[in-house]
């Protein structure tokens, strides 16, 4: 029922969903005529569900505003190289134990003779200060930066791709595909997944496997993939198993259909949404177990940078100069929260159980 | 009249590998003494300095950190190779790295042992000046290994672990593709040591065992194995010269224990930094003059005492 409109005493605004019969009646002032969008020879344009989850995003002004945040930590640390050369003009690994700083006139030591390094300049070249090799922490914080996001978003390519897989096979062809794979997916779960991510890092670290090397950054991307396949792979099969009972996808096998046809044109489209939602999810998880394992010497290898490495290298300064530690888990933090904040507003544009909000 | 509480009835030992933590502990009393094998953090240097005065004080051991090269496998079977390593080593770097408790020095003999060399005679630069690195990359050019794919192994306690970064830093710099390898402090000399590994090159020290400069030199004899003699060196005069002088009075050739160490220089078979300041640094709860440290022992624990 629509709420007659108040006449002195504020407004009602009902907005509707797109479901077709549903009341669809704006109110928006009083005295003004109500037109029903539904009458005979009008047709409201129709809006897919792809549509209306954009219109919902953009009404989302919290996610929009951390969506912002998050590019421009990714467009930051995409542009390391460009600050390097052109700003700092050294690279994240070139020592400088030696070298001098002119501050305000002064030459100071990069690394004074008992060790110390200098702290933040805020200028040009140490704007966050060196670390006990000399070497320049804002130029490693950016670079660390590209470091977890590459891994992390390589290790949410391999969740993605491989999670969907095994819940598709498990979920469709249920029998031996799901009788092998889904002992894989609980055992692997089973794990603590900081333990087990530190045990492979470990082991994988010193051999690497096959020809990628163990202080290669496709070791803790594939290790942070492996571990979490098994979060997406047992939802997606379980949606698909109750897809593959759905009448279309009778109707699909009727007209002769093969499995994998079927899998890929009639189910998959329908897992998009939920796959969807879980992207910014893994790629959160993902970052943070990347630092997890870098922090704990299991992750990214020295003389690499990672927000990881560079927390771990900077508690021994914690007293001194607590930059060194913070400033790379501010940026974790931040980045993190705003990877969430943007997965919880994807959800909630994408949850069809959204139909209605009052808003007075 | 101070009546001395007597020796300790008990040490308890706590196995960390967080050297700050202990440092800290020991700042605040909370431990007894700091394991003088550990560097005392540069962050905490300045507060011991100035709140610990009377209960710390650096103290000069017969020790040598060097770098070690695999001469049994490219690239550092080449003498030019290593050479320009040693030329680009920035050995005032090192100390910094190690909160300034090194002493500067190219030679494999500490100076409190017969035949330590004097640094002034390091032949690739003054250890307390920069390196010469126009030479370093001359020979580079000459050893034709610009490119070369290396490892570099050493452990994940600090200094060492910066002493790594620092070195590879150097590789690179001369036109290696040098890689690290972190190793766990517990198993690194196993790891180093093992037979099937071979390493190319890594960290390694060694503290006096004896006042004898055999001890030091022994570490890159033929017959030492793999052990201790990482990079596999197997100079037959380097052998023979360490038999010859090993059966006389150090004091009396102690010239030719440092003409030798000058010879294994110039062949490049390690790249010494320097030789490590201990800190003797105990708690306000311990009479610190009585305390011993013992270039061999270390802390002498019979020789604690509480106040």
């Amino acid at each position: 029922m629509i709420p007659e409109p108040d006449s002195g005493h504020g407004q009602a605004e009902l907005v509707a969903g797109a479901s077709p019969g549903g009341t669809a009646g704006i109110v928006t002032a009083p005295g003004q005529q109500v037109t029903d969008p539904w009458a005979e020879g009008r047709h409201p344009p129709a809006i897919g569900p792809w549509k209306l989850a954009a219109r919902r995003l953009r009404r989302n002004y919290v996610a929009q505003a951390f969506l912002v945040l998050f590019l421009m930590i990714v467009v930051a640390c995409l542009l390391a190289p460009f600050y390097a050369s052109h700003i700092a003009h050294i690279g994240p690994n070139t020592n400088n134990v030696t070298g001098t700083i002119n501050i305000g006139g002064k030459t100071t030591d990069v690394v004074s003779t008992d060790g110390v390094p200098i702290g933040p300049t805020f200028s040009s070249r140490y704007f966050f200060g060196a670390d006990s090799n000399g070497r320049d922490l804002a130029v490693r914080l950016l670079y660390g930066g590209r470091t977890s996001l590459i891994i992390g978003g390589i290790g949410t390519v391999i969740i993605i791709f491989f999670g969907t897989l095994v819940g598709l096979l498990c979920g469709y062809f249920r029998g031996v595909p799901d009788m092998i794979l889904r002992p894989l997916m609980e055992l692997i779960w089973s794990f603590p997944v900081v333990i087990l991510g530190v045990a492979l890092g470990t082991a994988l670290a010193l051999g690497g496997i096959g020809p990628v090397k163990g202080n290669s950054l496709y070791i803790p991307a594939f290790i942070i993939g492996v571990v979490f396949i098994p979060y997406l792979g047992k939802p997606i099969r379980g949606e698909v198993l109750r897809l593959r009972e759905q009448d279309f996808v009778e109707a699909a096998r009727v007209q002769g259909m093969g499995s994998w046809r079927i899998m890929l044109s009639e189910i998959l489209p329908n897992l998009m949404s939920m796959i969807t939602v879980f992207v910014p999810m893994m790629l959160a998880y993902a970052i943070l177990l990347e630092a997890y394992l870098s922090f704990l010497g299991a992750g990214v290898q020295a003389p690499n940078a990672s927000w990881g490495t560079l927390i771990s290298d900077g508690l021994a300064y914690i007293q001194t100069t607590p930059t060194y530690s913070l400033v790379p888990g501010a940026m974790l933090v931040l980045t993190v929260l705003s990877i969430n904040v943007v997965g919880d507003g994807i959800r909630d544009a994408l949850d069809p159980r959204a139909q209605v909000r009052v808003r007075t | 009249m101070i009546v001395p509480r007597g020796y300790a009835d008990k040490i308890v030992y706590s196995v960390n590998s967080n050297v700050t933590a202990n440092a800290e502990q020991v700042l605040n009393n909370q431990a007894d003494v700091f394991d003088p094998g550990d560097t005392l953090p540069a962050s905490l240097l300045q507060q011991v300095k100035s709140q610990a005065s009377d209960r710390y004080k650096p103290v000069p051991t017969n020790s040598t950190f060097y770098f070690w090269f695999g001469i049994t496998q490219k690239p550092f079977n080449n003498l030019a190779a290593r050479q320009a390593v040693l030329a680009a080593l920035d050995l005032r770097a090192l100390s910094r790295i190690d909160s300034g408790f090194l002493e500067e020095d190219c030679h494999l003999i500490p100076p409190g042992i017969d035949g330590g060399g004097d640094p002034a005679t390091c032949p690739y630069h003054n250890p307390n000046s920069a390196p010469n690195m126009t030479k370093a990359k001359q020979l580079m050019q000459q050893s034709g290994m610009i490119g070369q794919p290396v490892t570099v192994y050493g452990e994940d306690r600090a200094p060492r672990r910066q002493w790594l970064d620092y070195f590879t830093s150097v590789l690179n710099s001369l036109g290696f593709k040098a890689t690290e390898k972190v190793v766990n402090s517990g198993v690194y000399f196993t790891t180093i040591g093992a037979p099937t590994l071979k390493p190319q090159v890594g960290w390694g020290d060694w503290v006096q065992d004896f006042p004898h400069p055999w001890d030091f030199m022994q570490l890159f004899a033929g017959n030492a194995g793999s052990s201790l003699n990482y990079g596999y060196v197997d100079d037959p005069h380097y052998n023979s010269a360490l038999n010859t002088l090993f059966q006389k009075d150090p004091k009396s050739v102690a010239s030719q224990w440092a003409a030798l160490d000058n010879y294994a220089v110039g062949k490049a078979y390690y790249a010494a930094y320097g030789h490590e300041q201990f800190p003797k640094f105990y708690s306000n709860r311990l009479n610190f003059s009585a305390g011993v440290m013992s270039v061999e022992y270390q802390t002498d624990m019979t020789s604690l005492q509480l106040k």
